[in-house]
């Protein structure tokens, strides 16, 4: 140390007085942090097959939502748009999947995601990569729906069925000249990301993406 | 006093992790060039190459090139901070070539491989599929282990050495940097919790932990290639960490607006994103004051030359282009889109590549002992030609990403249809061109770098004893 | 959450770039100045500066139709910011008269 060191005249010039700082507002912030991440997994941990039958709402339902109808629509309380679910619908044919059989097939789904490497083309709830559809809603897009053109390129009549035989085959579907790889998906893990993406469609995104629920009934002629 | 420094084996090691770095950085822009002309042209390697396996090795590619550059330019501050040589310097060496040998394997099984059967075996074998943290679980435990044997070297070296205040934040910055990756480690089928977690490394990461590790480079830096006063620098950088950490931590909101957490992320976010320019601010009043005070005077033209075009990258690249979209009334339409790669070219390239490609020449030169390394004409087209191509590849992606917010979102409401609308509008499609064009651009300038880093030491010393 | 007109989309961009761009123009005027690297006079071009920020904000704030209680205190931000680069400054020249004597 130098000799013309001086004793701190000010505690704006302290080392001590900045390096305590820097400990008490990084401590302060990682605690708020904490407290706030405490909070939200509360509310975002996966709801029961119980929820679904007493109408309780999640933030994100459970797997057995894929025996129930879901729709997305505007809140007047909300400002926007948030998911629905409704009566009883038929998914691959069943609307009686227990809650084990639904979360084994989220559990397939979104597995195939992971290994399937989705996210490196696709965005999920907007996050991931920019060369394909976001996949948030795709449930619920009007190109899956009867009239939409994947029902009609695939020779389905529902969604899940139509996302099935895609899934399976996405290159020989292909709608615009960007295709959809052949990945390998089989026929159970193409039902488990159909299962996975039916789920994700109904987590309550706080209105994301957008306009979606009010451009299919108003510009979609 | 002399520039010239002991042979420490810290060095060297040093030297190893900048060597793979750069190569990692090079195999990041042949990926992205690849990826970059599929949005032009989709047929090219279509079901052989997909684009999904070229943008998880540009984006990997870049992660782990900065964490390499990082480490190495630890490994290189530590001896002459400490004045000892790294203790356990033996257990590191050994564990550069593990953790090299297991990111090879991770690249080939990536290349080769690609994807897996929905099953576990292939989260923990061939690909984790989770935007940046691809990497197996095996790697990742691999990656940990590693990375335990350095904090052990810093921690080691630091207690036997003598401590300053660069050593201190390093050694702080390391273990919430070791810790924060563990989140990342685990699997759930909830999408939510998913990605609540994921954002706890990336954001955690990038606007926290790296944030500071780049403020210890900055200090180090200014202390020898400006001579800056070290106790002015050290006070620096704890009132850096003060705001950064300050702002940073609870700017996580603005990730948090639409995966399916609750709203009250929305003011959080809004909140502390505005006041993540404030340590910008503190980093440009400071910058200023000490070249008005130094009057230029550096013994490292092209490390100081990166080191601007860091102060301006980061402040571009963080500060405007991140608040241009941070807001969650104009985020909705902008999460998601082209928009945020354009930020994440600009930011990632402003505050981390330039530091790091800095800390590399600042190596070089005292590796080699050069009292004064001056900038020769490579060096100033490599910075020159880097920074246009990426300012460039920004600008066009913006403008694409505008496209989306417009017409996708805005217009059509996010529908498939929408996205393919917007992804054939002749502005969109115009700023695709302009980005492979200007990432060309960047190559070469890539090119030149590696020309430069290879060949300044010798030309230097050669210019010396002339 | 207000929607918002497509069309006011370039604005909020342009204002929210303005925003930062301007404040990083404030903070340099005004250290040249500080530091008499440039005449004091062009303190007035700093404070302008700082003047078309505040405007870039207030605009930000009501094309993202923000509330007017909101855009208050945007405002209130703004003066925070005015006062920011000067004590950064204090505190640069205070740390260099202290531990540098040339």
């Amino acid at each position: 140390m130098s000799e013309d060191y001086k004793e701190p005249e000010s505690v704006w010039t302290s080392n001590r007085f900045w390096s305590r700082s820097a400990g008490w507002v990084t401590g302060f912030s990682a605690v708020l942090l904490i407290l706030l991440t405490m909070d939200t997994l509360d509310q975002i941990t996966i709801g029961s097959a119980k929820d679904l039958e007493n109408k309780v709402t999640k933030r994100v339902p459970s797997a057995s939502v894929i025996n129930y109808k879901v729709t997305y629509e505007y809140s007047d309380v909300r400002g926007h748009e948030v998911p629905v679910i409704g009566e009883k619908e038929l998914f691959f044919g069943r609307s009686d999947y227990s809650e084990a059989e639904a979360n084994a097939l989220l559990d397939k789904g979104k597995l195939t995601s992971q290994a399937k490497n989705c996210m490196n083309c696709h965005t999920l709830l907007g996050n991931g990569a920019y060369y394909a559809p976001d996949l948030t809603k795709a449930w619920l897009d009007p190109a899956w729906q009867a009239g939409g053109v994947m029902q009609g390129m695939t020779g389905t009549t529902s969604v899940d069925e139509a996302m099935s035989v895609f899934l399976q085959n996405p290159d020989k579907y292909a709608s615009h000249a960007r295709r959809m790889p052949n990945l390998g998906i089989t026929p159970e893990e193409a039902k488990g990301l159909v299962a996975f993406l039916k789920q994700m469609s109904s987590i309550d995104t706080n209105g994301f993406p957008r306009n979606f629920n009010k451009i299919q009934g108003s510009t979609q002629k | 006093m002399s520039i010239a420094t002991p042979k420490y084996l810290s060095q060297s090691l040093a030297m190893k992790y900048f060597f793979v770095a750069v190569v990692l950085f090079g195999a990041q822009l042949v990926m992205g060039l690849i990826a970059a002309y599929q949005f032009i042209d989709p047929e090219f390697l279509f079901n052989v190459f997909n684009f999904s396996t070229a943008r998880m090795v540009h984006i990997n590619a870049l992660v782990v090139w900065m964490l390499y550059a990082m480490i190495g330019s630890a490994y290189w501050m530590l001896p002459e901070e400490t004045g000892i040589e790294t203790v356990g310097i033996k257990l590191g060496t050994l564990g550069f070539y593990v953790l090299t040998l297991a990111v090879t394997v991770v690249v080939l099984v990536y290349i080769l491989v690609q994807v897996g059967p929905g099953t576990e075996a292939s989260i923990w074998l061939i690909n984790e599929g989770r935007e940046y943290l691809e990497a197996p679980r095996w790697a990742d435990i691999g990656i940990t282990v590693v990375v335990l044997i350095f904090v052990y070297n810093v921690f080691a070296t630091v207690m036997k050495g003598k401590r300053t205040g660069i050593t201190t934040v390093l050694m702080a910055d390391l273990i919430a940097l070791a810790g924060l990756y563990l989140a990342g480690m685990f699997y759930t089928s909830n999408i939510t919790m998913d990605q609540f977690w994921w954002w706890w490394v990336i954001h955690l990461w990038v606007e926290a932990t790296w944030e500071v590790f780049v403020g210890v480079l900055i200090a180090y830096g200014l202390i020898k290639v400006m001579h800056a006063n070290r106790q002015i620098v050290e006070m620096w950088l704890w009132i850096e960490v003060t705001m950064l950490f300050g702002s940073g931590i609870l700017g996580m909101g603005h990730h948090y607006f639409w995966i399916g957490t609750p709203e009250y992320w929305w003011e959080i976010g809004a909140l502390f994103s505005a006041l993540e320019p404030v340590p910008l601010v503190g980093m440009l009043v400071h910058v200023i004051y000490d070249m008005g005070k130094h009057n230029g005077k550096v013994n490292n033209g092209p490390a100081f030359n990166w080191f601007i075009v860091n102060a301006f990258g980061n402040f571009l690249g963080a500060g405007v282009w991140g608040f241009m979209h941070t807001l969650p009334q104009i985020n909705i339409y902008t999460h998601g889109s082209q928009f945020t790669a354009g930020h994440g070219h600009l930011a990632f390239y402003g505050a981390y590549a330039t530091i790091l490609i800095g800390m590399m020449y600042v190596a070089i030169q005292r590796r080699n002992g050069i009292e004064e390394m001056r900038s020769t004409s490579t060096s100033k087209w490599a910075v020159s030609l880097i920074t246009i191509g990426v300012l460039g590849m920004t600008v066009a992606l913006t403008l694409s990403g505008y496209v989306q917010a417009f017409v996708e979102r805005a217009e059509y409401g996010a529908t498939w249809d929408g996205y393919f609308i917007a992804q054939g509008a002749t502005w969109f499609t115009q700023g695709i061109d302009w980005r492979l064009a200007m990432g060309v651009v960047t190559f070469i300038g890539f090119l030149l770098l590696v020309k430069d880093l290879l060949t300044i030491a010798k030309r230097s010393k050669a210019l010396a004893n002339s | 959450m207000e929607y918002l007109d497509p069309e006011s989309f370039l604005g909020i961009f342009a204002s929210a770039a303005a925003v930062i761009m301007f404040g990083a123009i404030y903070v340099g005027i005004f250290t040249l100045v500080k530091i008499e690297k440039i005449k004091p006079l062009y303190i007035a071009l700093a404070y302008l500066a700082w003047g078309v920020q505040t405007y870039s904000m207030v605009m930000l704030g009501t094309l993202v139709k923000s509330d007017p209680f909101t855009v208050k205190i945007l405002v209130a931000a703004m003066v925070g910011y005015l006062l920011v680069p000067h004590f950064i400054y204090f505190l640069v020249h205070r740390t260099h008269e202290r531990f540098e004597h040339n």
